[in-house]
């Protein structure tokens, strides 16, 4: 490698910064002993399986508007925050998030009232029960405004080490936890299979819990779930149907041997849908709106490959079939790389792209036919970002840190200083309603008014 | 069993090092235990393997920096993050910038992950471009893309720091 000499500078300055932050690295030894420990016990549930009720409904009165909710059964404290000064107050605290990283702008799916699971009980009752701690969202999905999952981890209420939590809200304020779940989340016990990364719920007793290598199906409200062959790389529910994304193969940066397969919800019958070409991919992002439904194959590594364009798949008979758009960001000062895509109904999507030779900059394109042609929207996206979600007029983008939303189709950005990061997920619901996972999954932020005012859950 | 007495020492011998490593990946403390107990707790199993290898520290460094990196993928199931850039970067002067650490550690934490882990396995680690690249399962070169672009963005981080400070 070859060095400049301002280069030495920063490399020498970058050495003493990482050894000096690396001071701040937590305690290892009680850690060490928790991992010995850990590999005796290898299945680390919260509970054992429960019956009946599906899940405990135990919960601390809500406080008035930023009060601690409470949360609870086996699992969670969620407190609801007072929003900050100047900026508008919402009428009641409310915790949530969605699903898809891309947001249909209309109504996606029919709300169906959740079976009984009002919270009841007191405060003391619920930590009596045992409240989860130290809970870490890794997804969240909404059938409804206030009818919200989670996926999580949390300290194991017996015993060290980390346990799977799933939530449930059916008011949007407060959590309760189901009992027991048949999979391993990141965090817990190493995720070793079954290991699911994400969640979906078509209604409020048709979900999914999904990763590359795993995929399960409930149809009674979590009560239940049933293993179903092969995984998903991606999976999206709309109108009644599904459509997962799934891969075989190994050898790729990411995965290989992309496909599609679609299934009415509830389903255990699959359909496979053909792709116009065998698809090997570093990364792929998945969105469905109205009927059309989206897959961007990425195919340039990070710092390499150059000319290795990424593809857009599109389908406009919710995925049955499908054709190829080729790259979707414009190819405007540079090699531009697709990275991301939002949908909306109709033949509406907006990518995130990045201009590799100029900085970086990033910036989203908007198509109002399907992909196959893509204005770029000028505006520089203040954040390092790598999320986007949003219909091609409010967008979010978030990377790192940082949220920013532009409420002109990606022609101007304000940054949302109050969502903080680690951010790692963003998603539109409607037109109006957006959640995001911050401060590393301890936080849930929840927009009503598209953007414009925020509001914080923080998981305790 | 044998194998359970090798894990066991390892891990009481190496977990200090393995956080301080998953802490400048994650920029995390919780996200930092949950790495290494995720990467030594799947490694477990076929421990025998990992024991085995001309270098175990190596070989479960690769493991935590591939956890770290998937972890981030499919949390986000969104690749290869881009820094931050400024317009311009003609009135920088990076060496009166470089005495700021945190400011450093402020602009790693926003690189894409494959850009911060390749800087931490050379600058923190010293682990060879061969190495690096074995962990980022990449080719050698990609891991030097990868370096010297991570540094292009953290000098142009800063300068966009000293423009909105100045």
């Amino acid at each position: 490698m070859r060095h400049h000499p301002e280069n030495r500078d920063l490399e020498l300055a970058l050495r003493r910064s990482l050894y000096e932050q690396s001071g701040q690295a937590p305690a290892a030894g009680p850690l060490a002993e928790r991992i010995v420990a850990a590999v005796d016990r290898p299945i680390a549930y919260v509970a054992p399986p429960r019956r009946q009720p599906a899940w405990r409904t135990w919960a601390l009165p809500l406080l008035a508007a930023g009060a601690a909710a409470a949360v609870v059964g086996a699992v969670a404290v969620v407190q609801s925050q007072k929003p900050e000064a100047g900026v508008p107050a919402i009428d009641s605290p409310t915790t949530s998030a969605h699903a898809s990283s891309s947001p249909p702008a209309a109504p996606t799916h029919a709300s169906t009232p959740p079976t009984s699971t009002t919270p009841s009980g007191t405060g003391a009752a619920a930590r009596g029960r045992g409240t989860l701690s130290n809970l870490r969202l890794l997804d969240v999905t909404f059938d409804g405004a206030d009818d919200g999952w989670a996926l999580a981890s949390s300290t194991c209420l017996t015993g060290p080490g980390r346990c799977t939590a799933l939530l449930r809200t059916t008011d949007g304020t407060t959590w309760t936890s189901v009992a027991s779940t048949p999979f391993n989340v990141a965090g817990v016990n190493g995720c070793a299979a079954p290991c699911v990364q994400h969640l979906r719920f078509a209604t409020s007793q048709i979900g999914y819990a999904y990763g590359s290598q795993a995929l399960f199906v409930t149809t009674d409200g979590a009560k239940t779930w049933h293993g179903q062959t092969g995984g998903a790389e991606a999976l999206e529910t709309l109108d009644g149907n599904v459509i997962r994304v799934v891969s075989g193969g190994s050898g790729c940066p990411g995965p290989c041997h992309v496909g599609i397969e679609r299934s009415a919800i509830g389903s255990s019958t699959w359909t496979a849908a053909t792709l116009p070409t065998d698809v090997n991919v570093a990364g792929l992002a998945f969105a469905r709106g109205g009927s059309a439904a989206y897959l961007l194959a990425e195919r340039n590594p990070a710092g390499g490959a150059n000319n290795a364009t990424a593809t857009l798949y599109a389908s406009t008979d919710d995925g049955a079939t499908w054709h190829a758009e080729g790259e979707p960001c414009p190819q405007v000062g540079g090699e531009v790389d697709s990275h991301d895509v939002a949908a909306a109904s109709g033949t509406r999507l907006t990518v995130l792209c990045t201009v590799r030779d100029a900085g970086q900059r990033t910036f989203v394109a908007t198509s109002t036919d399907g992909g196959r042609t893509a204005t770029a929207a000028g505006g520089t996206i203040p954040v390092a970002a790598d999320h986007l979600a949003g219909d091609p007029r409010t967008v979010l983008a978030a990377g790192g840190d940082r949220l920013a939303v532009s409420r002109d189709g990606g022609a101007t950005w304000t940054t949302i200083p109050k969502v903080s990061g680690p951010i790692t997920f963003v998603g539109f619901e409607s037109a109006t309603i957006g959640r995001v996972i911050g401060d590393n999954g301890q936080s849930l932020w929840t927009t009503r008014d598209g953007g414009l005012t925020w509001q914080r859950a923080a998981f305790r | 069993m044998r194998s359970e007495v090798g894990f066991a020492e390892f891990v009481r011998q190496h977990t200090p090092a393995l956080v301080r490593t998953a802490y400048l990946l994650t920029g995390n403390g919780p996200a930092a235990e949950e790495l290494v107990q995720d990467t030594l707790v799947r490694l477990y199993p076929k421990w025998d393997r990992v024991a085995a290898a001309d270098a175990p520290l190596a070989y479960v460094r690769r493991a935590l920096t591939n956890g770290f990196i998937n972890h981030s993928r499919r949390a986000s199931r969104r690749e290869y993050a881009v820094a931050e850039l400024p317009e311009s970067i003609e009135e920088y002067d990076a060496s009166a910038r470089l005495a700021d650490r945190d400011e450093i550690w402020a602009g790693l934490r926003r690189l894409p992950e494959r850009q911060r882990a390749a800087l931490v396995l050379r600058f923190f680690d010293d682990v060879s471009d061969e190495d690096a690249a074995a962990a980022l399962g990449c080719r050698v070169g990609t891991v030097r893309s990868l370096i010297s672009r991570g540094l292009a963005a953290l000098r142009e981080q800063m300068a966009a720091d000293a423009g909105r400070t100045a």
